[in-house]
């Protein structure tokens, strides 16, 4: 039950920040190109329903595969099949041409490559600290 | 007998027993400082007992209510519990990684975040293991960080 719990923890914030992400995106392209700042609530929903179900994807890709770059490339795909197809059915962008689609793919892979290309370097970072205090205590306590 | 604890800066740590006669006291206080301090006693089977130097250890593992300690060439037994170990040699740059698992901080090689707080570790022999997410705090305290 703890599992569940850590897990959906880990799920809900980040379907809230890819859900924040698109309807950013939404909100911009309407306001560029109809002057329209509002979006429909049950938008709103399917976004969320659709990033919770993407994270879920991508927390089990992530704890069950091991090969860490092949687990990215076939998540990114998923993911943008996913986005894709639900903002055509849901009609997300209706008002708005087909390169809007086209955008929002752009946006999507990039967006995902740089939070993912972040979390690398932080943990280089934090690696490379590591192994310095490490070679200091074991330089301070020789055995 | 008197028992005096002195702290002097810059000197590397030093006991000293003076005596006037060599007795049974002052023998099993020999004997404990030197098979406690820097040893540990392992074997493989039970009528072949080694003393090893702890700084050949890479790490312990318990597993089946059995310990047993890695060096880089060998695997032995000891009849120590993990919690005995830990109370002995943390001193010593042991430090506790798991529940099942202490490891000899002076022969780690490197170390790697791989991610939800976990730490992989690389031993001096290539071999890896993890520290779990509730013990990689203490470990990061340990050397420092």
């Amino acid at each position: 039950m703890l599992n569940l719990y850590n897990f959906l923890i880990k799920i809900k914030v980040k379907a809230i920040l890819y859900t924040c992400g698109i309807l950013f995106f939404i909100g911009f392209t309407n306001m560029v190109y109809y002057q329209n700042d509002s979006i429909s609530i049950w938008v709103i929903l399917e976004i969320f329903l659709v990033s919770f179900i993407t994270c879920t994807i991508e927390q089990i890709c992530f704890k069950y595969l091991k090969n860490k770059k092949r687990v990215i490339i076939i998540w990114l795909v998923l993911a943008t099949i996913i986005f894709l197809s639900s903002a055509s059915i849901g009609g997300w962008f209706s008002p708005l041409p087909t390169y809007a689609y086209v955008l929002l793919i752009v946006f999507f892979e990039i967006g995902s490559l740089f939070v993912y290309a972040s979390l690398d370097m932080l943990l280089n970072i934090d690696s490379q600290q590591l192994n310095k205090s490490l070679q200091s205590f074991q330089q301070k306590y020789k055995q | 007998m008197k028992i005096r604890v002195e702290y002097q800066e810059d000197t590397e740590n030093e006991i000293i027993i003076r005596y006037n006669q060599m007795n049974d006291e002052i023998l099993h206080i020999l004997s404990f400082l030197k098979t406690q301090s820097k040893k540990i006693c392992v074997y493989k089977t039970k009528d072949n007992l080694i003393v090893l130097e702890i700084q050949k250890v890479l790490y312990i593992e318990a597993l089946d209510e059995k310990t047993f300690v890695y060096t880089v060439n060998d695997v032995y037994q000891t009849s120590l519990t993990l919690y005995e170990i830990e109370a002995r040699y943390s001193g010593l740059g042991y430090c506790r990684i798991s529940k099942s698992m202490i490891v000899n901080i002076h022969q780690i090689h490197a170390l790697k975040n791989i991610g939800e707080s976990r730490i992989e570790v690389t031993m001096n022999n290539q071999e890896k293991v993890l520290i779990s997410r509730h013990y990689a705090p203490i470990f990061r305290e340990i050397i420092g960080i």
